[in-house]
């Protein structure tokens, strides 16, 4: 097999994978949306909503942008930024509730 | 959905390995997801402040406008990662074609957005309705902003895409588009839910 036709069976694979991550964003968004359809709210379902974008961010940093094959230092700057984020949108939502 | 994971070109590099693209946008990048964190920040705190009016006014928000087109940008950067698959295996007009999907999902984005705006400045909001719609105004628009100038910097990757001006070998141009393009996409994961669900 050329090193040609190895590198399209890789992006093949990669095509497949893509479409599966476009698949788990597309339910994860329906879950956010039904959550808020059913009007739940509390710390729980606030800080499931936040994991939910937390995971939703990981998903597109790694498989869309194409940051799974970048250096850590990339992808952490994005986890990071997204871990501080959400922390910092949990504490004033939870500064809330008392 | 690990079972694809490009080894980096160099062993050597796995920690600062360069990510997709020019590097120059990627600094362009974390800036802007800097402004959006700071200011997603900042609405958290307002709302800590005054609870009441901004769970009273989120109500009254299009939720599945949001929704449909939290569902449109996935799509679209769907196709914009498509693209780059697409002229890695030196297929530039489906480069092209996949992109201009992007495009015109961007479009469609824009409109049920602008057609959001119109629902709410005909009932009389307006940025000096109450903070929350302040808020609301200010990031949406500020994120509407982002959409319509990644459609702009899109819309020259098309050109070049379909005369050929891209290789299996040199896509360094597509690669930069479609990064600022997943970043909009990558900022409205976290505006939907804030602006529109968390309450």
């Amino acid at each position: 097999m050329s090193s040609d036709s190895v590198n399209r069976n890789d992006l093949q694979i990669l095509d497949r994978t893509i479409a599966r991550v476009w698949f788990v964003l597309v339910m994860l968004t329906l879950a956010t949306f039904l959550i808020g359809e059913v009007g739940l709210a509390g710390k729980w379902v606030m800080l499931c909503l936040i994991f939910i974008a937390f995971v939703k961010g990981q998903l597109i940093a790694r498989y869309f942008m194409g940051l799974q094959s970048a250096g850590l230092l990339w992808r952490g700057i994005v986890t990071g930024y997204f871990m501080v984020v959400g922390i910092l949108v949990a504490v004033a939502y939870l500064m809330a509730f008392h | 959905m690990g079972e694809f994971t490009p080894p980096p070109a160099n062993p050597g590099d796995a920690v600062h390995a360069a990510p997709p693209g020019d590097l120059a946008i990627w600094f362009f990048i974390f800036a802007e997801m800097l402004a959006f964190g700071v200011l997603f920040v900042v609405y958290a705190f307002a709302r800590a402040r005054n609870v009441e009016l901004f769970n009273a006014s989120q109500l009254e928000l299009n939720r599945l406008a949001g929704a449909v087109n939290t569902l449109v940008l996935i799509t679209s950067s769907f196709c914009a990662a498509r693209a780059v698959s697409a002229i890695r295996q030196g297929f530039h007009r489906r480069c092209a074609g996949w992109l201009i999907g992007t495009v015109l999902l961007g479009a469609l984005f824009a409109l049920i957005k602008w057609w959001e705006y119109q629902v709410k400045f005909a009932a009389g909001i307006s940025l000096e309705t109450n903070p929350f719609f302040t808020y609301y105004l200010l990031l949406t628009g500020f994120h509407l902003m982002h959409v319509l100038l990644g459609m702009v910097i899109l819309g020259f990757v098309i050109a070049k895409a379909w005369r050929g001006g891209y290789t299996q070998q040199s896509y360094v141009g597509v690669e930069t588009g479609t990064s600022f393009w997943h970043m909009v996409d990558l900022l409205w994961m976290v505006l939907f839910p804030l602006v529109y669900v968390i309450r």
